[in-house]
């Protein structure tokens, strides 16, 4: 029994320390004059790396590559860049390079092919993107690895503006903006201005009495002219009833009324002027 | 050169006043002992003053409401402007076939139509 | 004599059909549309007894299932006679043929959809008929190519199976797990259109893919992948599509049992179906707009009622983000609506007071409370807001900018009548048409 457990324990720790033998994993960037970057060996005990990878350009490329030994090559091998919190990811597929006993695996991360919504999250709402690699054989065991490799930053504003699609969801609240109520003057300061004009008035008034000479028995004398002058003084009287607010129909009633008598009056006055 | 320029100058000058002190002196003409005119015509200084103050007051606000009782005001003081000057032409040398009287008329009835229309406009 | 007699028999007939009503609507209680279900499946890949706990279950909620295999009598599978839709729900499982009836294709598969049926359709890498497959992608479900299986390779021992936790759930409207439960699945990962319609409940493992028999491109990677993903159309009917048979059988049952059975009563809708009980908008003061309809700036407050139906009878919904829309072509208004009263039935809602926009024109009180995994409901008045009549503006008395206007006009009119009365009574010049003569 001890010795089962023991040889059980010593296995599993022999494939552990075995596990795939993944050879100089390095970033590199072929766009830019960055230098490449080595990381640690890849096992499942793999720390990501602790500093991001942050691409200022939104035609950037990164790559990751390895080298394996070509009997260990797995069945399956994947570089997924994607979103851990929106569950958002696309694999990336290697392309690889038989050198003998060796195999080189390169997986390039062209930042415009990226989809707009991993470009969205990383951009507009400054979230990290992470790169995890998968390795995987059928019946693989302790062989098949599945780890986080490094954050990516994207540091750019891309050039289009990007958005999510479309889900349902509460939207934003709108709340009407009114027209402001308009401005009131003070009403000393109208007031200034009305007793201006009715200062000008006055002034009209005296003037007139002042300079111009005239017979005011011409009117009072004349029963016409004083009909005439009351007539046109009933018929303001009107208007400014109307103004008030007596209805459109009563106003035209009065002033037909007043009309009437008013246009005999009227020519009688001016033929006798 | 410059004498010459001067002595053009001055010369338009006087001219100007010449011109401008005879139509005085002709307007003084017309108007003296027409107390008609004299009416009319200070009528008309009145509403100019009186339109100007509107206008002026609106800009100082620098707003134009209530638009409808500004144009109501001022309306009031062109009109009666219009009005008052067709008068006076009909007076100092009435249009053929149609008496001084007459005219008066018809201006009391533009009028009234107008001062309707502003108490109407102004609301 | 035979009056009375055929009064009494009528009276009998009567009676029987309101019985016969009664106990329809006794058995339809369960969902909010009827429980006749079709079951299609094919014998050469499916033998039901592997499936009996799920059907029992089905039967315990007073389903009445109806099963048809490919095999026999093909004929006998129509969703229609003439017009009329012969089921209310349609359960599909894995058939191997190309292509089954006439009765049986992806036209009348959406015809069947659009009309409110609901359907749940379960495929398998071996089992992908192509009027399913068809349908499936018309909703933007695109389930793997024949023989692809969804594979993860950290699963422990050779197995074809994959596990992943019930609590993983992508949409807890359609499903929220009373206990976490590790579900087993067999079979293949869909691909899904970016639509909003589209529900996804789980996605495939983060380490699966979609393995091609042939060696071409994998269908699917990690998270791409999808198991089990509903579909609800805008009419609230309801497909959801799980790419794994085994998934519903009595061997996974102690484990997928409560999803699976959540996940038909989601389908058949006996869950998360909501409703309007109606909306009423009204002046502050509680006039209602047919007494005085609205004019610019009125003050005026809507509420609106929810329920849900509980599979017995309808509750009171709750929710914190229903929305009132005020719109001509565009939202002026977009409102949170809060909670205010409840009644049994129903939980009500309320914009609060609110003044209306100072535009005039025909617009829209609009509520659309459209979430996923749940029933959409949509309420819709169009009323028209007046601008103000002449007569209700302020007077120029009110506005102190006017009164210097108003001076004028009344000076101009008193200067005007003074004009009058001294005209008349001075006198005309001779004098001044004699000069104009001269000159």
């Amino acid at each position: 029994m001890q010795l089962s457990r023991l040889l059980t324990f010593s296995l599993v720790s022999v494939t552990a320390v075995l596990g795939i033998a993944v050879k100089q994993p390095h970033i590199s960037f072929p766009k830019s004059d960055k230098r490449p970057l080595a990381l640690g060996p890849i096992t499942h005990e793999f720390v990501k790396a602790k500093k991001p990878i942050t691409c200022d350009l939104p035609n950037d490329t990164v790559e990751f590559g390895f080298t394996i030994g070509a009997d260990e090559k797995p069945e399956r091998a994947f570089l997924i860049v994607g979103s851990n919190k929106h569950r958002v990811e696309i694999p990336i597929k290697p392309t690889i390079k038989n050198n003998g006993e060796l195999s080189m695996y390169k997986f390039s991360i062209a930042i415009d092919k990226l989809p707009t919504s991993l470009i969205h999250f990383a951009t507009t709402e400054k979230e990290s993107l992470t790169a995890s690699l998968l390795l995987a054989s059928e019946n693989g065991g302790a062989n098949n690895v599945y780890v986080e490799l490094f954050d990516l930053n994207l540091v750019f504003t891309p050039e289009k503006e990007t958005s999510l699609p479309k889900r349902f969801g509460a939207l934003p609240e709108i709340h009407h903006i009114f027209h402001s109520d308009p401005k009131m003057v003070s009403p000393w300061f109208a007031q200034v201005f009305s007793l201006a004009v009715i200062g000008c008035l006055v002034g009209l008034v005296l003037v007139w009495f002042g300079t111009v000479s005239f017979d005011l028995r011409k009117v009072t004398n004349s029963i016409y002219s004083l009909g005439f002058i009351g007539c046109l003084i009933a018929l303001e009287y009107v208007f400014c009833q109307y103004y008030l607010g007596t209805s459109i129909f009563k106003t035209l009633r009065d002033t037909f009324y007043i009309a009437g008598p008013g246009i005999w009056l009227g020519s009688k006055l001016l033929s006798r002027l | 050169m410059t004498t010459k320029a001067h002595k053009k100058k001055t010369s338009s000058f006087t001219k100007f006043s010449e011109t401008f002190n005879a139509s005085l002196e002709s307007y003084r003409k017309q108007v003296s002992g027409n107390s008609r005119l004299q009416l009319i015509d200070l009528f008309c200084v009145f509403l100019v003053v009186v339109g100007v103050a509107q206008f002026t007051f609106m800009c100082v606000l620098r707003d134009t409401f209530p638009f409808n009782a500004f144009l109501a005001g001022f309306i009031s003081c062109v009109g009666q402007f219009v009005l008052l000057v067709s008068l006076r032409m009909q007076i100092v040398n009435s249009f053929p076939g149609i008496s001084k009287e007459r005219a008066f008329g018809e201006f009391i009835f533009a009028s009234l139509i107008m001062h309707f229309i502003c108490l109407h406009f102004v609301n | 004599m035979a009056q009375i007699s055929f009064a009494h028999s009528c009276l009998l007939y009567a009676s029987a059909v309101f019985l016969l009503c009664f106990q329809i609507a006794e058995v339809a209680a369960l969902s909010v549309h009827g429980l006749k279900t079709l079951v299609v499946y094919d014998k050469r890949v499916t033998d039901l007894e592997d499936y009996s706990k799920f059907f029992n279950d089905l039967n315990k909620r007073s389903y009445e299932l109806q099963f048809s295999s490919v095999n026999e009598n093909v004929s006998d599978i129509q969703l229609f006679r003439g017009e009329e839709r012969l089921f209310d729900n349609l359960i599909v499982f894995p058939v191997k043929s190309r292509q089954v009836s006439k009765g049986f294709t992806a036209a009348t598969l959406l015809k069947f959809f659009e009309e409110g049926g609901d359907i749940l359709t379960v495929t398998s890498p071996y089992g992908l008929t192509e009027s399913v497959r068809t349908f499936l992608n018309q909703l933007g479900i695109f389930p793997s190519p024949r023989n692809h299986e969804l594979r993860d390779y950290f699963e422990e021992g050779n197995t074809t199976s994959i596990h992943f936790s019930s609590s993983g759930t992508l949409n807890p409207t359609v499903f929220s797990p009373m206990k976490s439960a590790n579900l087993s699945y067999e079979g293949s990962a869909a691909l899904l259109d970016n639509r909003d319609l589209l529900i996804p409940i789980f996605s495939a493992p983060r380490t699966s893919f979609t393995k091609d028999p042939k060696g071409g491109d994998d269908w699917t990677v990690g998270l791409q992948g999808y198991t089990v993903v509903g579909f609800q159309n805008l009419h609230n009917a309801r497909v959801s599509w799980v790419g794994s048979d085994k998934f519903f059988g009595n061997s996974h049952y102690n484990d997928n049992g409560e999803f699976v059975q959540e996940l038909a009563k989601w389908t058949f809708r006996e869950k998360a179906v909501i409703k309007s009980t109606g909306f009423k908008h009204k002046h502050i003061d509680g006039t209602s707009y047919d007494e005085l309809p609205y004019k610019v700036k009125d003050s005026i407050t809507y509420e609106i009622g929810f329920s849900e139906w509980n599979g017995k009878t309808w509750i009171p919904f709750n929710a914190s983000d229903i929305q009132f829309e005020l719109k001509m072509i565009d939202p002026y208004y977009r409102l949170k609506l809060l909670p205010v009263r409840k009644s049994e039935e129903a939980q009500y809602y309320s914009t609060g007071n609110f003044m209306l926009p100072d535009h005039h024109g025909v617009f829209t009180f609009l509520t659309e409370y459209q979430r996923s995994g749940l029933s959409f409901v949509t309420e819709k008045d169009v009323k028209s807001i007046r601008h103000l009549a002449n007569d209700e503006y302020p007077r120029s008395w009110d506005i102190t900018n006017s009164w210097v206007y108003l001076t004028s006009i009344c000076s101009v009119i008193m200067a005007w009548i003074l004009f009058v009365i001294l005209y008349i009574s001075s006198s005309s010049a001779m004098n001044v048409p004699a000069e104009k003569k001269i000159n």
